[in-house]
């Protein structure tokens, strides 16, 4: 029968690598029923035996407080639903922090389940002179202690032989190492008594460890979830068991820290040497520019700035190979397929849409990696370091600034990256004000309009961009607005106190190329999936909203007005740009007569203000389920209205030379328009995925709802006030 | 033939769309377009 | 008595004891700022807060406020 055996650690200590190590490419993922917090599953096979691998969630102890921790201590309690019981643990410890890792060991060993020591990060160790005997370490713990380099594979050979042992059952469980007080012994007994009376109304058991963190953690999940099932007089009863336990003594927490950091210091006197001052590391040495006062913080700002010029400057030539591919593809078409319905949907639907919206794959690629770099290499808790107090201004916690960051990227994985955040007003707050941080989505309208009406101007003796610049205000325009709505939230919504900021500095590391990778393959991958079925279907229906009726009305009108050209103009090139004109005149015709050209005129004077045509203002519309089929709409609605020159089949072009229907004279876009439909989709919520993700996260309607809500006003305002502002500045002319 | 080959090109779209949302709505995908296993992101929706 | 948030930075000391309840002191425990750890102060952020410290043989950082929970021997 294969076994289940649960990996566990605390964060930071190459958990994944020695679970990739071990189970290669057999790994799945899914979600734990309840909380959305993801469990990763692998296929091991050592020696004939089989199991399946669980990884964990990081922890630094086994005293629950949010969801996803509490998804620990039920698991190794065998108390997960949809988790089968757990047969072994593989506990993954970090050997250049061992103090502080052999905290939980001393907690896990109380399980009293087989478990196997991976003694990660060695050759670390060795370098901060901290030296571990593991065989004395094994000695001591009672259960086998393998000395490791996951990153490097050195050690895996033992730890297997380790597993496979542990799978054929020859291992002994581990033993309690700590000893508590009898008066907190007794208040368990009492306790666990009281439960057993009332092991109807809470329909399962309790076991003896689950009471134990009941009664160590006030106020903890395990106590709060025992207290909702059974009424506050179970929580009257568990005050007095506490007072008890105390015994005059200080908290329970501090008693069962005190005791356990005296079990390791124990442990570590017999199995440890380390150097009594504090080791210079590489790290200390990065730290000591990366959060200086004022270098760390220009190294920060800096940070930033290059991100987004790289992001332009690097992005360029790939951009313009992409457009070149689809402009070849687009004349393929157009010679082998007849003129007629098929290839108009062809060439202004496919390809004019879709090649609009994959051209922005290089800038995502770009972005994706420098938001892996910065991940893996550690820096982001320097971050959240370096922000803690301004983003205290508005309320939040440093922690805020990791998933607030990873919304560059995407906002589904920023609002799932809020899970890190313990304190649940903290974490709403952070969910609601997350899509205002300008994801890769909104890159492709930021592009099109920059690169079409921003000069690409250079100040500063050349070193900045205009276009980079304007590029970089639209990302900070989002964190801008982000503060007081954070802010307002925390006073209204979600008021209550500041939740704790305390958090573990990890040491710089070498990004791992493979784990760039997979982050950078799997945004990229995700985009062009997803132009390739959600945004390849909305385009087709797109092209058919606005090319139907077609009435045959308008085409023998146009088709009247050609032949009176061919009779009245004799001189070819002449006639050919007559023509020409009139093609177009019959194009924004049968355009406006569409199903789709009809219902855009219907809404138009609600977008006026904001200096928006019924093209804009349709394009707008469509893009509810996702911020970058705009592009893809004004790529068709402009190609079907006729308006695409030859020469240069680019959108870029073809926005430049757009002119308003009743006025052929007046440009449609001017910097105001640019400016203000890039406003618009800064501030709007048009993410179908990041509104159920929010429902998903939040667990009720009401949050997506409020999100799509005070973020579609906000952009309307912000729109408005720009568009009026920038056109009495003069911009416009 | 023209026609007949588009108006079966765009029921196929439409048929997508419907599945997609359909697909989103029941909580068998995240919407996010990426419907991988491995997917982070790709996830049941919680039994209540 | 001193508390941490007192320090400044390149000073030792050694825990005394542990004010405060909940789930500010239950992180600040996990993490090994317990009676008789030896903390050193290594920065404060750019802002003033908030700071890091080299307690057990890593780096943390916590909130001046959460410091002033933590009091030191003299």
């Amino acid at each position: 029968m294969p076994r289940t055996l649960a990996l566990v650690g605390n964060p930071n200590v190459g958990k994944t690598a020695v679970f990739n190590a071990l189970t290669g490419l057999s790994q799945s993922t899914g979600n734990y029923p309840g909380v959305t917090v993801d469990r990763k599953y692998g296929q091991l096979v050592l020696n004939g035996h089989r199991a399946t691998l669980i990884d964990l969630p990081g922890a630094y102890s086994l005293a629950a407080r949010s969801p996803d921790e509490a998804i620990v201590v039920d698991a190794l309690l065998d108390q997960q639903e949809g988790e089968a019981p757990i047969d072994g643990l593989l506990v993954v410890l970090d050997a250049s922090n061992i103090e502080r890792n052999l905290y939980m060991l001393s907690q896990l060993l109380e399980l009293e389940k087989p478990i196997v020591v991976a003694l990660n990060m060695m050759d670390v160790a060795k370098r901060r002179g901290i030296n571990i005997d593991a065989g004395k370490l094994s000695e001591r713990l009672g259960v086998p202690v393998v000395p490791l380099c996951a990153h490097k594979g050195v050690g895996m050979e033992e730890l297997r032989a380790a597993m496979s042992r542990m799978l054929a059952g020859d291992l002994t469980p581990g033993r309690a190492a700590c000893v508590f007080s009898a008066s907190q012994d007794e208040a368990v007994r009492s306790l666990l008594a009281d439960l057993e009376g009332r092991k109807d109304s809470l329909g399962r058991e309790v076991l003896p460890l689950e009471v134990f963190r009941v009664l160590m953690d006030e106020g903890g999940y395990a106590e709060k979830r025992l207290v909702r099932a059974l009424g506050p007089e179970f929580g009257r009863f568990l005050k007095q068991c506490r007072q008890n336990a105390r015994n005059n003594g200080s908290s329970l927490a501090a008693q069962e820290a005190k005791v356990r950091y005296a079990w390791v210091h124990e442990v570590m006197d017999y199995a440890v040497t380390r150097p009594k001052e504090r080791p210079r590391t590489r790290s200390d040495l990065i730290d000591s520019v990366l959060t200086h006062r004022v270098l760390g913080t220009l190294f920060f700002l800096g940070l930033m700035v290059l991100v987004f010029q790289f992001i332009y400057a690097w992005a360029g030539p790939l951009m313009n190979l992409v457009d070149g591919t689809f402009a070849h593809l687009s004349e393929a078409v157009t010679t082998v397929v007849p003129e007629g319905v098929l290839r108009s949907m062809l060439v202004d639907g496919i390809i004019a849409g879709v090649g609009g919206v994959l051209i922005f794959l290089p800038q995502i690629v770009i972005l994706s990696l420098f938001i892996a770099l910065l991940e893996d290499c550690g820096y982001m808790a320097r971050a959240a370091f370096l922000m803690d107090r301004l983003l205290g201004w508005c309320g939040l916690s440093g922690q805020a600034f990791i998933p607030m960051l990873s919304s560059f990227a995407c906002g589904i994985p920023g609002i799932l990256a809020t899970r890190i955040v313990p304190d649940r007003r903290d974490r709403f707050t952070t969910i609601m004000v997350a899509p205002l941080m300008s994801c890769s989505a909104r890159l492709p309208v930021y592009t099109i309009m920059i690169a079409a009406f921003i000069p690409g101007r250079r100040v500063l003796d050349g070193t900045l961009n205009v276009q980079g610049l304007t590029l970089m205000a639209m990302y900070g325009l989002g964190i801008a607005v982000a503060v007081p709505v954070a802010w307002t939230l925390k006073k209204t919504l979600f008021r209550g106190e500041k939740p704790p900021f305390i958090l573990e500095m990890p040491s710089y590391k070498v990004p791992q190329p493979g784990t760039v990778a997979r982050k950078v393959w799997r945004e990229g991958s995700a985009f062009v999936r997803r132009a390739g079925t959600l945004i390849f279907a909305v385009t087709i229906i797109v092209w058919a909203l606005a090319y139907f009726p077609h009435a045959q009305t308008i085409t023998d009108r146009f088709d009247k007005e050609r032949s009176q050209a061919r009779a009245l103009i004799a001189e070819p090139a002449q006639l050919k740009a007559a023509l020409a004109i009139i093609d177009g005149h019959e194009a924004g015709a049968h355009l406006e007569n569409s199903f789709l050209g009809r219902a855009g005129h219907f809404v138009q004077p609600v977008f006026a203000p904001l200096g928006w045509d019924w093209r804009i203002a349709t394009a707008a519309m469509a893009s509810f389920p996702a911020r970058e089929v705009v592009v893809a709409t004004l790529g068709t609605l402009f190609n079907l209205g006729g308006e695409v020159d030859s020469d240069s089949p680019g959108l870029r072009e073809t926005l430049r030379n757009a002119t308003w229907a009743d006025d052929p004279t007046r440009p449609l876009f001017t910097i105001p328009v640019a400016l203000s439909i890039m406003v618009f989709f800064a501030l709007c919520c048009q993410c179908a995925a990041t509104l159920l993700t929010i429902r998903r996260e939040t667990r009720q309607w009401r949050w997506p709802l409020f999100t799509f809500s005070y973020m579609t006003v906000l952009a309307y305002v912000g729109a408005l006030i720009t568009y009026q502002v920038s056109t009495r500045l003069g911009l416009g002319g | 033939m023209q026609l007949i080959l588009t108006v079966i090109i765009i029921a196929g779209a439409v048929a997508y769309v419907t599945y997609a949302a359909f697909r989103v709505l029941s909580g068998r995908s995240s919407g996010c377009g990426c419907d991988r296993q491995e997917c982070p992101r790709q996830g049941k929706r919680p039994s209540p | 008595m001193r508390t941490l948030d007192q320090f400044r930075p390149r000073e030792r000391g050694r825990v005394a004891h542990l004010h405060g309840s909940g789930v500010v002191q239950q992180r600040l425990l996990e993490m090994g700022v317990c009676d008789g750890a030896d903390v050193e102060v290594l920065r404060f952020a750019p802002l003033g807060d908030p700071m890091e410290i080299y307690v057990r043989g890593f780096h943390l950082t916590l909130r001046k406020s959460e410091a002033a929970l933590v009091g030191m021997e003299d």
